[in-house]
């Protein structure tokens, strides 16, 4: 075998070890305990809102669902990532790791990926199927459409907020890796959030190819994303946001991957 | 294969105003058992995480097991264990996991029952088989160390890097971490730091001194510990201004290193020539209004190199 080949070998059972530690936390307590909550805050507000005679805001379900699904695990993401980068920065956690043959920018992708993966399936996978089960059987039925969404619509709109989560976590992550302070980095990355889509901050066309075209952080009566349209079969014209985020997430993680392979540990 | 196991040249590293390393250069058999000794802040660390490719240079080349550090980093690391200084594990993992854990980042690794067994017998060697399945968080600090050195020896290494494995152990986990030290062997070479000399004249046989980012002395035990030639301890009771002023107007005397011992005093005489001093010492002990107590040669110490060796450089 070639050094070449060889280097790339190690690269990847490095990588790929790093990745397995990651994904097995979260199939152990880690895992169980973020289902629990998750589960719990989503499915009993989701309750509050709709399930009762006198639903406190006047929302209708599935809006609530996706508007919750960008909040709740965006908070979660950016205030692990940045844990994760600053933390084992700072405690010498990520420089006893590269001590072994694993690459830096293979560490942090490896690292990133694997929490993006645990809060995807604990923050949004399983609420979100939870709820898209018990909220068309709530009486009296609330929903915009005279039945439920179809399933396949439902999961590709959870695929969205996942790629948001990913966009999100992208900058923390490259945010940490730069500044190495996690406050000031979820400060930034939650300014970020908030100026993306509420009323307080103007719509400019930029921000088509951001998160902002798909999601509303407002808490308001109505206040309906493209993923809620795109659950209630509303045709989805928001395929700019997607594209942009997509692009911008794997920049912000090779942007990342540069500058840490320049740290000193 | 290369005869060094580590070979550095020129290495230099400064932080803003301070500069770590200072044209460091050091050769490292492979096969040895060597020590990395210096003051606090003289670079030991600084140079070991270059070694590992953890911070660059400014300037200097280092090569591990024939490759250079930074352009070939991960196949050098993928043959060295590494133990950190103060090292901090994902706390989450038990024992086994993290040994586990550490394991399959290494290419080659056994896999299923193989790999259990290789765990299970390195924890047995690091005397830790019976608590396996604790978590990290709820070891005492000997115990941490003791996962440590598991860790950087589960993927059978070339070479083992440990960055004050013995810090904040007791004198039995001291002894066992020495010990442990000493079993690695073989053809492994090791390579570690410490302020404790008597461990590193109990197992090591080459010895690298480091001051203010330089090296000051390195080589084989033997030859440090030349550097202080022998030493005699003379007990003496009485007036021993006299002999004192004698003894030290001797060109072969190095140093007089007085203790006192109730109504007694206990000199330690470092002596550059052991041939002349065996001929003139006693002869001058004779003269004075003094009595001697005792008289012996003493083992060669390497903390009197150690304490020898730094105050020259510190003086230059």
């Amino acid at each position: 075998m070639s050094t070449e080949a060889t280097g790339l070998r190690t690269s990847a059972i490095g990588t790929w070890g790093v990745l397995r530690g990651e994904l097995q936390r979260w199939m152990g307590r880690r895992g169980l305990f973020h289902l629990l909550l998750w589960l719990t805050v989503v499915e009993w507000l989701l309750y509050i809102a709709v399930a009762t005679e006198n639903p406190p805001f006047g929302f209708l379900g599935f809006e609530n669902l996706a508007n919750m699904l960008v909040i709740f695990p965006v908070v979660a993401g950016m205030v692990l990532t940045a844990a994760a980068v600053c933390g084992d920065y700072h405690d010498g956690t990520t420089a006893w790791l590269l001590g072994k043959p694993v690459p830096r920018g293979g560490y942090l992708a490896a690292s990133v990926t694997g929490l993006w993966l645990g809060l995807a399936a604990t923050t949004i996978l399983v609420p979100g199927l939870v709820a898209y089960w018990w909220l068309p059987r709530v009486k009296p039925y609330r929903f915009v459409t005279p039945e439920a969404p179809p399933l396949g619509r439902f999961v590709i709109a959870l695929g969205l907020l996942i790629i948001i989560l990913a966009f999100f976590m992208a900058a923390t992550a490259f945010l940490s890796i730069v500044i190495r302070r996690r406050g000031t980095v979820v400060a930034i990355v939650a300014w970020l959030l908030l100026m993306l889509r509420t009323p307080i901050f103007p719509y400019a066309d930029w921000m088509d190819y951001t998160p902002a075209r798909l999601i509303r952080t407002d808490i308001a009566p109505g206040a309906w994303s493209h993923i809620t349209e795109y659950i209630y079969d509303v045709p989805f014209d928001a395929m700019s946001a997607v594209v942009g985020m997509t692009v911008t997430t794997v920049a912000f993680v090779a942007v990342a991957i540069v500058v840490f392979r320049r740290l000193d540990f | 294969m290369t005869d060094y196991a580590i070979e550095a040249r020129g290495l230099s590293k400064r932080y803003r105003k301070v500069q770590a390393l200072d044209g460091l250069s050091l050769d490292v058999a492979a096969g040895s058992i060597c020590g990395f000794l210096g003051p606090n802040g003289a670079g030991k660390s600084t140079t070991m995480k270059i070694l590992m490719g953890l911070i660059r240079p400014t300037s200097g080349h280092a090569f591990v097991l024939g490759h250079e550090v930074g352009k070939a980093g991960l196949a050098a690391r993928a043959r060295i264990g590494y133990l950190p200084q103060d090292p901090v594990f994902p706390a989450h993992l038990t024992v086994r996991g993290l040994v586990t854990y550490a394991a399959r980042l290494y290419p080659g690794h056994p896999r299923g029952r193989a790999l259990r067994r290789r765990v299970d017998e390195m924890l047995e060697q690091v005397g830790l088989a019976a608590k396996a399945r604790r978590r990290l968080a709820g070891l005492s600090g000997g115990e941490r160390q003791r996962v440590g050195v598991a860790q950087a020896l589960i993927a059978d290494p070339d070479l083992v890097i440990l960055d004050e494995p013995s810090a904040g152990l007791d004198p039995v986990g001291r002894r066992a971490m020495i010990d442990l030290i000493s079993g690695i062997g073989g053809d492994t070479t090791v390579f570690y730091s410490t302020h404790i000399l008597d461990d590193v004249e109990r197992v090591s046989d080459s010895v690298v001194m480091l001051n203010h980012g330089k090296v000051i002395a390195q080589g084989p035990l033997a030859s440090i510990l030349e550097v202080t030639g022998q030493d005699y301890v003379i007990g003496l009771r009485g007036d021993t201004t006299q002999l004192r002023s004698r003894l030290a107007d001797q060109p072969w005397v190095n140093a007089i290193v007085a203790r006192d011992r109730g109504s007694a005093e206990q000199w330690q005489v470092q002596v550059s020539d052991p041939a002349i001093a065996a001929r003139q010492l006693v002869p001058l002990l004779a003269d004075g209004d003094h009595s001697v107590l005792q008289f012996h040669l003493t083992d060669r110490r390497l903390e009197d190199a150690y304490l020898q060796l730094i105050g020259a450089s510190n003086e230059h």
